[in-house]
């Protein structure tokens, strides 16, 4: 049975600064996205529990969709343990939008599923550049498959699993049949680290490249694109400290606390 | 101009964003308010206070539960249905739901179907032709964009606080349309088999939020006691739940504080945590890292309590004090139970019982934290794949 994981390279957010209105990160190399890790490190411990009841071989596999700067992510992927890597060469950025991407995602999903059935697709919760977090759920409506977002726990036997998904109130206990695409939670656990050996044997690892032509598919023209980039206004504060003994310090913050509302 | 406002709630307990999104909607004309669960009066009456003048209603045992599927496909239908009782006249101007985890997955589901665009997280929206336009902070909250949607309707989920919640008007009355549900039981994907749920406000709609840093631990006299470092924050963090519990408010953490093992990772605020944006955040001890200020800044008074007088949180904070937080906050605590008079419910014990045992399940090992989900397991980082490092070695 496969498992997919969705990767994207984005720019490190310490390279990233605003020039005319436009997001540029000059000639600084991309990097995984950081939440794909977490989804990596999910995919790493399902494998790892292994269904023992399921005589099947597990597998995962990383798709990106973009150009050769994609493979960063990929191979960050085979590093941590991802036995193949797929990069989509889709169109430029600009072309997408995330219901496109889906479209691209699940249409590789379905071709993956044609040779091999996937069993769990996983995305991080969201781009640590866009920040939108819509294309996991996107991608398993597509697919027609349940969405499970901002999962924590997942566990199967046979073809049934039992998930936690986390919310603001707690966490929600589904089961449900697979196949199934989640967006995975940061308390999936801490992504293990490459050792220096596998992150050798990623970067010898040959990527296949599939087409548009490959996949079939015209990606739908984006209905929502990016405009001007500013810098949020600097917060101007002046800090009042406050003086005194704990008694004295601790009456006037519930005073402060008073005279703001909150109490 | 008609505008459809998801009210987001939990099991009937309406999550207050839902009231500032409504608020927002009234700007732009008609309201109608999308109501999808089990037992809805209360919420429907809630909606109508707030300022919704009509709403669909879609109440069945069937949707009591959340799951993506049957809310989105009853948004999906409730959209598709129209805003005028007969379903053909008019169509909607704009969909709102609040930017909580259900409000993204009906958002990203419903674009699908639909075949609208969907923008995420707006703090500020115009409509402007047939292009609505919103403004976001993207790059973990460094820089703010404006995304344009070309669909008319857009889909918009709105970043909670960023909008004022308006004024309930108590007996305001609407217009109720009732609808039957988009799935049959046996359509959806997913059965819910409970919850596990945390025990405090949620920080996002929190107006007041404690928050604890790695300084947390650090109380001088009691290392030099030989009290272990974890522990006087674990205790720390005991104090600040019962602080949050007289004043009524939420508790969060800083990154360092939740690795150190004195809190757990669902209050974690920043980069890699929740985004707050409360009326009043009281900082103990956190220096204020990028990391962090990335996931409090837009809080509006900030109140920071640390020993060192350097530290960056005092660059964005309205008040400061420089002291050992150990001194101040048992004081504090003392002090606000005499003004609020707010006792201490077995609530709170039972919430701080459940934190030692989320935190018991974080195993410390020298060189990484892991999060135990279930059973312990081990991995052996040290050991790499035996061939390669032979060959390695034999090549070298």
């Amino acid at each position: 049975m496969k498992v997919i994981v969705c990767v994207k390279a984005i720019p490190a957010p310490e390279t990233v600064r605003v020039e005319n209105g436009r997001i540029v990160w000059d000639n600084a190399s991309l990097i995984i996205n950081p939440w794909d890790e977490y989804a990596l490190e999910g995919a790493l411990t399902f494998v790892e529990w292994k269904d023992l009841a399921s005589p099947e071989a597990f597998s995962i596999t990383a798709i990106s969709v973009g150009d050769e700067s994609a493979e960063v992510a990929l191979r960050h992927a085979l590093a941590m343990g991802a036995q193949e890597a797929i990069r989509i060469a889709g169109p430029a950025p600009e072309e997408l939008d995330t219901r496109a991407l889906a479209c691209i995602l699940a249409a590789a999903i379905r071709k993956i599923d044609a040779t091999e059935r996937v069993g769990v697709v996983l995305f991080g919760r969201q781009a640590a550049d866009s920040d939108t977090g819509l294309t996991a759920a996107q991608t398993a409506r597509l697919l027609g498959w349940p969405a499970i977002t901002y999962l924590s726990t997942i566990k199967t036997a046979l073809q049934k699993a039992r998930l936690a998904r986390t919310m603001e109130e707690g966490r929600q206990i589904v089961n449900t049949r697979l196949p199934i695409v989640c967006s995975v939670a940061k308390d999936i656990g801490i992504p293990r680290p490459p050792s220096f050996f596998a992150r050798r044997r990623a970067e010898r690892t040959p990527i296949p490249v599939w087409t548009m032509a490959d996949l079939g598919l015209t990606p739908p023209k984006p209905l929502v694109r990016w405009g001007e980039a500013s810098l949020p206004p600097e917060r101007e504060t002046t800090c009042e400290y406050l003086h005194g003994t704990p008694e004295e310090i601790a009456g006037r913050i519930l005073d402060i606390l008073s005279a703001e509302g909150v109490l | 101009m008609n505008v459809l406002v998801y009210v987001d709630h939990f099991r009937g307990n309406p999550i207050p964003a839902s009231w500032e999104v409504i608020g927002l909607a009234r700007q732009f004309g008609h309201v109608a308010a999308a109501i999808i669960g089990y037992q809805t009066e209360a919420l429907t009456r809630a909606a109508f206070e707030y300022g919704a003048d009509e709403a669909l209603v879609i109440d069945d045992k069937t949707v009591d539960e959340y799951r993506p599927e049957p809310y989105a496909s009853a948004f999906v239908k409730m959209v598709r249905k129209g805003a005028l009782p007969d379903g053909t006249a008019k169509k909607f101007d704009l969909l709102l739901l609040p930017n909580t985890t259900r409000g993204r997955d009906i958002a990203a589901i419903s674009a699908v179907d639909l075949n609208l665009g969907a923008l995420v997280d707006a703090i500020a929206i115009s409509i402007e032709g047939n292009e609505t336009i919103i403004t976001r902070p993207a790059y973990s909250d460094k820089v703010l964009i404006k995304e344009i949607c070309t669909t008319r309707p857009a889909i918009v989920t709105v970043r909670p606080r960023a909008f004022p919640r308006p004024q309930p008007q108590a007996g305001r009355q609407g217009t109720v349309r009732q609808i039957r549900p988009a799935m049959k039981k046996s359509e959806i994907p997913t059965s819910p088999d409970g919850y596990a749920l945390e025990r405090m406000p949620d920080l996002g709609s929190a107006a007041l939020i404690v928050a604890g840093g790695y300084g947390m631990g650090n109380d001088a006299e009691r290392i030099q006691a030989g009290v272990a470092e974890n522990i006087i924050g674990r205790e720390g963090f005991y104090l600040l739940y019962d602080l949050a519990e007289v004043l009524g408010c939420a508790v969060g953490a800083s990154r360092k504080a939740v690795e150190a093992g004195f809190s757990v990772y669902s209050i974690q605020i920043g980069q890699t945590g929740r985004v707050v944006s409360p009326q009043v955040y009281l900082a103990f001890g956190i220096s204020g890292a990028v990391q962090h200020l990335a996931g409090m800044k837009t809080s509006k008074t900030i109140i920071a309590i640390n020993a060192d007088p350097n530290a960056p949180i005092f660059k964005v904070a309205r008040y400061g004090v420089v002291a050992d937080l150990h001194k101040i906050l048992p004081v504090l605590y003392r002090q606000a139970k005499e003004r609020t008079g707010r006792r201490i419910e077995e609530r709170s014990a039972l919430s701080l019982a459940e934190m030692d045992a989320n935190a018991r399940r974080t195993i410390r090992t020298p060189r990484y934290n892991y999060e135990i989900v279930d059973t312990p397991r081990e991995y052996n980082w040290e050991e790499d794949d035996p061939e390669e490092s032979d060959a390695a070695e034999k090549s070298a």
